[in-house]
């Protein structure tokens, strides 16, 4: 699909029961539809029936097909991947969907979370986000205020050269200062006040042992969300058995909202 | 050759063998190789072409995930950061090889996005067309691959949104590609070729060589080295069977062969069992043992054949019968004796036994023999201490007295004859008296070759010693010249026998026999001459030879033809008379007899006398006798010649039938001499002529003597006076 950037953006659907809420399945962070988590989510929501949408962002690379490495050079900024989500929200809605699930993984969830922050549209009725992700688990905010600000003045002195720096999970992350400014300015807190003020109810899973989640995490999402459902032993991913678990986790979640 | 080296022929010969052999495996190897280096380079150059083949899929593969890199698709969306993309992200995300050389994105219109650059990264400015996506340029001697490919925006898409382009060192990237079993990636190089070249053409234009073959050379250097070590081995059980041989084998051979040389040389003794070494050769032992038994046979046949050769050298030098020397051992003598030139004084005797075939034909060759050990015996005692006794033939004995003049070889003649007439020949059963006759010749001092002489000299004395009335020993004079010359004339001697086989060749003398007192010629001697051309042989000169060569009956018989000739021609006056003398030999032979008695029919015509010559021995009185009386009763006279100078006279006259007593010259000579011998011969002549016998006086040469003999009662006289034996006129033709 050609986006409105002009980059074309890829999507996988599996056309279920029109009855049951179409799901929206995103991946995290740089990955693409293919990652696995996201793959088994769609696959066990595809067999529930739902008609399941997996888009893969674009991140500036039209037609994105694998994940983009932490090295590559990163020209995508935060708000592009929003708007990715929108464009495909609105292509659902578009596609005469009425009720619109938004599952995420990871750093999905903030896009996700970034939308719903947005003026969305009412077909979208529910959120679930898998593992949502810890911005601070890797840096913490101090760092990432440092960094921001760095970012910030070379944006202000509009220094367009690439930066190398520590971001996420990436030791390398090569980026553009205003690209990389986007994401890096994402704080808990900013997070969190998008899980508060979403306009559709949140259902957090997590595993009970993500890694990449900082000690409280949970409690804090638990403010904010009206579901936060702990798999215990699961990792970030939910490899393994809790692969299942985690399906079910979603398939259940999608129940709450399948009533009219 | 000898056995050493016939050996180190044979190991030079192996050696030359291997050697030819290692040539052949080197060059079967030199083959193998230069074939496997063919086979080598078809592979190697196989290798090259799969290795570009893989290059150009890995390429191939590189520039589809090149071209199908979101990264790459974002550069040509977005080239902000090309230059960044391409030096530090391009070849580090593991998208794309680190070996490339170079890479770069091309726009849609095929311009490389990236600004120029001069190092090796370099890539074409310009997209180059379709067909040269894949080629190769070479770039200072360093050939590099170019590959190219389309960017779509997506899968499916025609329109490429770019394009992309690689760069590999070539022979690197073959390098990395595999492992080369045959080509020697390191000495691929481009030349030949065009600067730029497609990579399916690049082949043709790589030159390279190929990797030596390990295993074409490990095995050549395993059968060069198994070569080496069986050649090695060969040659070192070659020497030492090269030594092993010489020690065992040549070095015994050799000595044996020595030991076989000193054998030859009648050297040596024995082999003993050093002439090996410790290691003993079954056959050489043989060998060895062999020529020991072999070489104690020569020696004992050795000693024996010096036992025999001293056997036979007795035998062969010494006579059986009487055991003194032989002739053999004469001649030895003689000739070292004459080889020695001896310079002193030497006298030669020879003896020879007289009448011996007659003592041998009456008693018996038993008898004979028994003769001649007695006559050995007794000159052998008779001869000085030291002095040799050879018995040459027959009954003919030698010596040859060293040192002794003439008196002295007299003195040992005389001794041997007295010996022999000591000796006791009555024990035989011998009646005749046995008696030797001696030939001296001397060499006095300084004639160097009168040794040579000698004999002959003294075969003269001694055929003079046996002449009637001589003494037994006689001393070579030079007057005995011309004897010699008619004994040992070959003329004279064969004159002698053509006229036994033609009698015609004999000439007849008679001389005339005249009857007492009145001197009337009664009857003629028939007297033997053979003309030899212009030559008359006188009788002298003939019976010697008769004598000496046994001829006696063939010649008698010759002469009784040629008088019988004479007879019955016509040139005898009928009424004569002829005398033939009949040896004593003859007149005991058959044939002689019947010869005789031949002339019988002419006694009508002739008075016939058959004189029987008294110096001739007769030993077969008794046969004589009976002829005698035979002819005598068939009308011939019996004469007895030379009455006096013979054998036994008066037994003859006693024993057998003779009308007629001839004196010797000798004893009618005595006559004229007076004396106790002219007494003597006076007395005998009465004595015979009582005893009836008639008388007839030889050697008549004076009328004195003539007288004497008619007063004495001589009925006949013969001698030169009277008359000379004349022959016969020639028969006119």
């Amino acid at each position: 699909m050609r986006l409105p950037s002009g980059r074309t953006a890829t999507a996988g659907l599996q056309v279920g029961n029109h009855q049951k809420p179409t799901v929206l399945v995103l991946h995290g962070f740089l990955q693409t539809r293919t990652f696995p988590t996201v793959v088994g989510v769609a696959e066990a929501l595809a067999a529930n029936g739902h008609t399941v949408l997996t888009p893969t962002l674009s991140l500036g690379i039209s037609s994105r097909k694998n994940s983009l490495p932490c090295e590559a050079i990163h020209l995508h900024d935060f708000d592009s991947d929003v708007d990715e989500v929108e464009f495909w929200v609105r292509w659902l809605v578009a596609k005469g969907h009425k009720r619109i699930t938004l599952v995420g993984h990871s750093f999905g969830n903030l896009h996700l979370l970034a939308y719903l922050a947005r003026k969305t549209v009412p077909e979208v009725r529910q959120s679930v986000m898998i593992s949502l992700a810890d911005v601070e688990s890797r840096q913490n905010a101090a760092s990432r205020s440092r960094l921001a600000a760095d970012l910030r003045a070379r944006v202000g002195r509009k220094d367009a050269n690439l930066v190398e720096a520590e971001f996420g999970h990436c030791k390398k992350y090569v980026s553009t200062p205003s690209a990389l400014l986007s994401y890096i300015s994402i704080t808990r807190t900013s997070l969190l006040g998008w899980l508060g003020k979403s306009s559709v109810p949140v259902d957090v899973i997590m595993g009970g042992n993500d890694e990449r989640m900082g000690p409280g995490w949970i409690d804090k999402l638990s403010t904010r969300s009206d579901a936060v459902q702990i798999i215990p032993g699961a990792n970030h991913f939910f490899d393994n058995q809790f692969e299942f678990d985690l399906q079910d986790a979603v398939v259940h979640a999608l129940t709450r909202t399948q009533s009219p | 050759m000898s056995v050493s080296h016939y050996a180190l022929l044979f190991f030079l010969v192996l050696s030359l063998a291997l050697g030819g052999l290692g040539a052949l495996i080197s060059l079967d190897l030199k083959r193998l190789g230069e074939t496997v280096a063919r086979t080598d380079e078809t592979l190697a150059r196989e290798e090259l072409a799969e290795a570009i083949a893989l290059l150009t899929a890995k390429a191939r593969d590189n520039i589809v995930a090149l071209t199908q890199w979101d990264e790459a698709r974002m550069q040509l969306d977005n080239p902000a950061y090309y230059g960044y993309w391409r030096n530090s992200r391009a070849l580090t995300a593991g998208v794309l090889p680190k070996t490339l050389d170079g890479i770069a994105l091309y726009d849609d219109k095929g311009i490389n996005l990236g600004p120029p650059v001069a190092d090796e990264s370099a890539m074409p400015r310009q997209l180059p067309e379709r067909e040269q996506w894949q080629m190769v340029l070479n770039e200072s001697g360093h050939p590099h691959a170019y590959f190219f490919g389309s960017i779509h925006r997506d899968t499916g898409q025609t329109n490429p949104i770019g394009y992309a382009g690689i760069k590999v060192d070539l022979i690197e990237e073959l390098v990395a590609l595999r492992k080369f079993r045959y080509l020697d990636i390191a000495s691929v190089s481009y030349a030949g070729g065009p600067a730029t070249v497609t990579l399916a053409d690049v082949a043709k234009y790589l030159h390279f060589k190929t990797v030596a073959n390990p295993e074409v050379r490990a095995v050549g250097q395993v059968m060069t080295n198994a070569f080496n070590e069986i050649a090695g081995l060969v040659a070192f059980l070659s020497l030492i069977g090269y030594l092993t041989l010489l020690a065992i084998v040549t070095r015994p051979m050799q000595r044996i062969s020595n030991h076989i040389e000193s054998m030859r040389k009648g050297q040596g003794s024995q082999l003993d069992a050093s002439y090996r070494g410790f290691l003993a050769v079954t056959e050489l032992e043989n060998v060895r043992q062999s020529l020991n038994d072999y070489q104690q046979q020569l020696a004992d046949m050795h000693v024996s054949l010096n036992d025999k050769n001293e056997e036979l050298w007795m035998l062969a030098h010494h006579d059986p019968l009487t055991g003194m020397l032989n002739r053999r051992a004469f001649d030895d003598d003689w000739r070292t004796a004459h080889r020695g030139g001896s310079s002193g004084q030497v006298a030669f005797l020879l003896f020879d036994c007289d009448y011996f075939k007659a003592i041998n034909d009456s008693y018996g060759h038993q008898v004979g023999d028994q003769v001649l050990q007695g006559l050995a015996e007794s000159l052998h005692g008779a001869l000085r201490t030291g002095d040799r006794l050879y018995r040459l033939g027959g009954d003919e004995f030698a010596t040859v007295l060293y040192g002794a003049d003439p008196d002295s070889a007299r003195h040992v003649a005389e001794r041997c004859v007295e010996n022999v007439v000591t000796h006791d020949f009555r024990s035989l059963g011998i009646k005749e008296p046995v008696r030797i006759s001696v030939g001296i010749a001397h060499t006095g001092a300084g004639a160097e070759d009168s040794l040579v002489n000698l004999h002959r000299q003294a075969d003269l004395a001694m055929y003079q010693a046996k002449r009637p009335g001589q003494s037994k020993i006689a001393l070579f004079s030079s007057d005995m010249g011309s004897l010699s010359e008619a004994l040992v004339s070959s003329a004279g001697t064969s004159a002698i026998f053509d006229a036994i086989a033609d009698p015609d060749r004999l000439e007849m003398h008679y001389q005339p026999i005249a009857a007492l007192p009145s001197g009337k010629t009664d009857y003629h001697e028939a007297l033997v001459r053979i003309r030899d051309g212009d030559t008359l042989i006188p009788p002298a000169a003939i019976f010697p030879v008769v004598e000496l060569r046994g001829l006696e009956r063939e010649f008698d018989l010759a002469v009784f033809e040629r008088i019988h000739r004479d007879m019955t021609s016509g040139q005898l006056p009928v009424g004569s008379g002829i005398s033939i003398n009949v040896s004593g030999p003859s007149i005991v032979d058959a044939q002689v007899f019947e010869k005789l008695m031949r002339f019988v029919p002419m006694l009508a015509s002739f008075k016939l006398v058959i004189e029987i010559t008294e110096t001739s021995l007769i030993t077969q009185i008794a046969v004589a006798s009976t002829n005698l009386a035979r002819l005598r009763h068939a009308g011939f006279l019996i004469a007895l010649d030379d009455f006096g100078s013979g054998y036994s006279s008066l037994r003859y006259l006693s024993s057998m039938p003779v009308d007629l007593v001839k004196f010797d010259i000798s004893m009618v000579r005595s006559l004229e001499e007076g004396g106790k011998q002219a007494l003597f011969i006076e007395d005998l002549a009465r004595l015979i002529r009582d005893g009836g016998y008639a008388l007839v006086a030889e050697g008549i040469e004076s009328a004195e003597l003539l007288e004497k003999v008619t007063a004495l009662g001589f009925g006949h006289a013969q001698g030169w006076h009277i008359g000379r034996p004349t022959p016969l006129p020639k028969k006119p033709s």
